[in-house]
């Protein structure tokens, strides 16, 4: 990719990200050999790259940590194109890199695949097709792009439950919404691009929502925690196309928020994980994947991990089987293939982001 | 493997070999036909996607302010990979090889003819890639120039497609192989049933059983039983006459012995020496037809053909005539015959000088036997043009009646009213000793219609260099 969409991607990240890279260390623990359960006796550093916030991962990282004590654990948490720069100038270079790389960035992720920058690897279970990629790509979340309102400010009745309802919603009380509306800024956020790109994509009515929009006098963020927050305090009365693992780990704090999946259409993405062909300690990698993608370490994502397991084998709140049974056809996975490769085009992109700016200021009615 | 190198290969092995390698050859031959085929089906079903993709992408190629612009179409690659797991390239250049956006350096054909999609086999990132260049012209926009678009995926989903051809078609050829195996097999033992049966049936026979084989044949094997009918015939005949021989032989010996047996009784009775004396005298005359007997019964045994192949050496019959005719010249005398001989140029032929000496000597001991004193003997031998030499003996004794003279060359066959105790054998060996040389035997009236001429006009001779009995031989008896 050229230096221009490095600039950009990264321009994007420092708004939509913390700023600093972190690392959390998970010492080896010999004393975890009380423990009655079955122990593995796999020992050696295991280094994962993670876009993903540590409060998430971690209750993952612990649950594999038991599972596996002897194993000295370090997650390296960093923003998305951060993560991929890093990795590719290691792996080509030759210098140690990780042994796990996870990201949110499914493009960038893909695009490592494509490039041939990650090793096969044959999952536990049967994972949904669209989730995997050449046996060397899969996705082990299966979040929900989801409309979180306050529950204290909008009325039930009001809650729109499709993007046609919003749309009306918008257009019949435009005063009382007007500059209380947030959604993703498509460009200071990757998830925030892929969804909204995918809206496009997916949406007959994408260019009259955006104009409605920009109509509410929309306010973009770079990340689903500021607009939750902002819905939290009332700042905000509605926001779309927020992350739902964030929602639902704020929902539970909070009261006042309230979480729609749109019944037209809920576009799912998925946290995509991939060994790399320059792991270190491949094998202490798959045993991570396995875990991962297995259905203990499902129950852990779906658990305190609040980030929607997507093995189908996995029951509860968050699944993608209890998502499925509420919305059958509606779930629109972002299908995990090269051709997510196509929003990594600096041309492509910043023809999108025109256009996109376009409907938002566009003609009003 | 080739079926000469084992002459003893049996013929189903022969045949199996000669039917299954042409087979095995053309099965491989198809194979590599079929992979070549599978891997051109292949490339044709992939490529109509690469097309598709690659035509998707180049309409949206646009120019703004002057520049290269693409708005590359999710679909067109999701069209690559929703089929397969293939990665996917592209590159879009402008004109002059300048780039404008993908992967800079993917290789792909050199230079595409604009508006024509060129299909091409190359190496990226350490995997082989099949790409397609488009190259289209930018004048609608006022350019110079053309833009290239270039739209790769890797083989993989192609190579498991061309393996899953070449595997299908592998297992049909392995069973036309298999089928053609057993087919084969089966068939070689069905064909040569007749042969096992045919050896059932000469196995089972007993040992004296040597009548012709009847069963009926293939038309393959017909000449063979043939050969084999006639050799039983040959020996069938050769056993016949050989029993007749021992038959004859033994009634032959039986007379002299039951007479020296009645003799040798008489002479035990008898008291006087005198008469005793002659007693011995007559035992001594029998005992020597008996013994003559014998040794004539051995040549005849040693000329017949079933007494082992004689060595038929190049000689020269005079000398060998000559030698003999003395030998008999005391015998002549005692008799007062005139024994004489003539010999002419070298008359040389192929033979048996021991034969050939026994043969001489019977008919001079014929001739010495049946002609009265003061007769002429005359052996003579001569090189002539047909046959390359003639022996004849001619006496002006009593002769054989004209129409005896086929029935005296018989065994112990004698003219009615032939005088003295000949065992009728001597013009038997004689007839045999001549057939075993390919020699024609004459009897014909002596010089001036009286006495008996025998004529021997043999072949002429291979050359200096040896040769086995002429096949005609004992072939007419």
């Amino acid at each position: 990719m050229t230096l221009l969409v490095r600039l950009l991607l990264l321009v994007g990240l420092i708004w939509s990200l913390p700023p600093r890279a972190e690392v959390a260390h998970f010492p080896p623990r010999p004393q975890a050999f009380v423990s009655p359960r079955d122990i593995s006796l796999e020992e050696g550093p295991l280094t994962i790259y993670g876009a993903t916030d540590l409060d998430f991962m971690r209750p993952l990282l612990e649950a594999f940590q038991q599972r596996h004590p002897l194993i000295d654990l370090s997650y390296h948490q960093l923003g998305s194109t951060e993560l991929y720069e890093r990795f590719v100038r290691e792996a080509d270079g030759g210098a140690p890199t990780a042994d796990v790389v996870l990201s949110s960035a499914m493009d960038l992720q893909i695009k490592l695949a494509n490039d041939g920058y990650a090793q096969p690897y044959t999952p536990p279970a049967a994972l949904p097709a669209w989730s995997r990629w050449r046996d060397e790509v899969f996705g082990f979340t299966h979040e929900p792009a989801v409309i979180v309102y306050n529950r204290a400010l909008v009325p039930a009745d009001e809650v729109p439950r499709s993007r046609r309802e919003l749309l009306r919603l918008l257009e019949a009380r435009r005063e009382h919404y007007a500059g209380r509306v947030g959604t993703y800024d498509p460009e200071r956020s990757g998830v925030g691009f892929l969804f909204t790109s995918h809206d496009a994509e997916l949406s007959p009515d994408f260019r009259r929502l955006a104009a409605g929009l920009g109509a509410a006098e929309v306010q973009l963020f770079g990340s689903s925690a500021a607009m939750l927050e902002r819905v939290a305090d009332a700042r905000l009365l509605l926001a779309y196309n927020v992350l739902g693992s964030y929602a639902q780990a704020w929902a539970e704090r909070e009261p006042a928020i309230g979480i729609v999946l749109p019944r037209d259409y809920t576009l799912v993405m998925t946290r995509l994980v991939l060994i790399p062909r320059a792991a270190p300690q491949p094998r202490l990698a798959r045993l991570f994947l396995d875990f991962l993608l297995g259905e203990d370490g499902q129950r852990v994502v779906a658990g305190p991990a609040h980030l929607y397991a997507i093995h189908p084998g996995v029951d509860g709140e968050l699944t993608a089987r209890r998502l499925r049974a509420l919305l059958g056809p509606a779930l629109q996975p972002i299908q995990v293939n090269p051709s997510l490769l196509v929003y990594l085009d600096q041309a492509k992109r910043r023809r999108f982001l025109q256009q996109w700016r376009q409907a938002l200021t566009g003609p009003r009615d | 493997m080739t079926p000469s190198a084992g002459a003893d290969w049996s013929i189903r092995r022969r045949l199996l070999a000669w039917l299954l390698t042409p087979l095995l050859l053309v099965c491989a031959a198809l194979l590599a036909a079929n992979y070549v085929q599978a891997r051109h089906t292949a490339d044709l079903t992939f490529d109509r996607l690469l097309t598709a993709s690659i035509l998707a992408i180049a309409d949206r190629v646009t120019v703004v302010d002057g520049r290269i612009e693409a708005d590359l179409p999710s679909v067109a690659l999701e069209m690559l990979s929703s089929t397969s797991q293939d990665r996917v390239f592209y590159r879009i250049g402008g004109p002059g090889g300048a780039f404008v956006t993908g992967y800079r350096d993917l290789p792909g054909p050199a230079a595409a003819v604009p508006g024509r999609i060129r299909f091409d086999d190359a190496d990226y990132r350490g995997e082989p890639i099949r790409v397609a260049a488009l190259a289209r012209p930018l004048a609608p926009w006022g350019l110079e120039g053309e833009v290239r678009v270039l739209l790769a995926q890797t083989r993989g989903e192609r190579d498991r497609l061309t393996r899953e051809l070449v595997l299908a078609s592998a297992l049909r050829l392995l069973v036309v192989v298999v089928l053609a195996g057993l087919i084969t097999g089966f068939g070689v033992r069905a064909g040569l049933a007749p042969l096992a049966g045919l050896q059932r049936s000469i196995r089972s026979r007993s040992p004296t059983d040597l009548s012709p084989i009847t069963q009926p044949v293939p038309r393959e094997v017909r000449t063979l039983v043939d050969a084999i009918n006639q050799l039983m015939e040959r020996l069938q005949a050769s056993l016949d006459a050989m029993q007749r021989f021992i038959a004859d032989a033994s009634h032959q010996l039986r007379t002299p012995l039951a007479g020296l047996q009645a003799e040798t009784e008489l002479a035990l009775r008898e008291h006087d020496p005198a008469a005793l004396r002659q007693a011995l005298a007559r035992l001594l005359a029998i005992t020597r037809r008996t013994s003559r007997l014998a040794s004539q019964l051995l040549s005849l045994a040693r000329a017949a053909p079933q007494g082992g192949a004689p060595v038929l050496a190049a000689l020269d019959l005079g000398t060998l005539a000559a030698a003999v005719t003395r030998e008999a010249v005391p015998a002549a005398l005692a008799k007062d015959i005139d024994l004489g001989f003539e010999g002419g140029a070298a008359a040389r032929v192929d033979g048996d000088p021991l034969l050939l000496a026994e043969l001489l000597k019977n008919l001079i001991d014929n001739a010495l036997r049946y002609c009265p004193p003061q007769a002429r003997i005359t052996v003579r031998t001569r090189a002539s043009e047909a046959r390359s030499a003639t022996l004849e003996v001619e006496d002006d004794g009593p002769g054989i009646a004209a129409d005896q003279r086929e029935r005296v060359l018989e065994r112990f066959y004698r003219p009615p009213g032939t005088p003295g105790e000949g065992s009728g054998l001597g013009l038997a060996i004689v007839r045999e000793i001549a057939e075993r040389h390919g020699a024609v035997l004459t009897l014909a009236d002596g010089a001036g219609g009286r006495g008996l001429r025998v004529r021997l006009d043999f072949p002429a001779p291979s050359g200096a260099e040896p040769r086995s009995a002429p096949p005609t031989a004992g072939a007419d008896r």
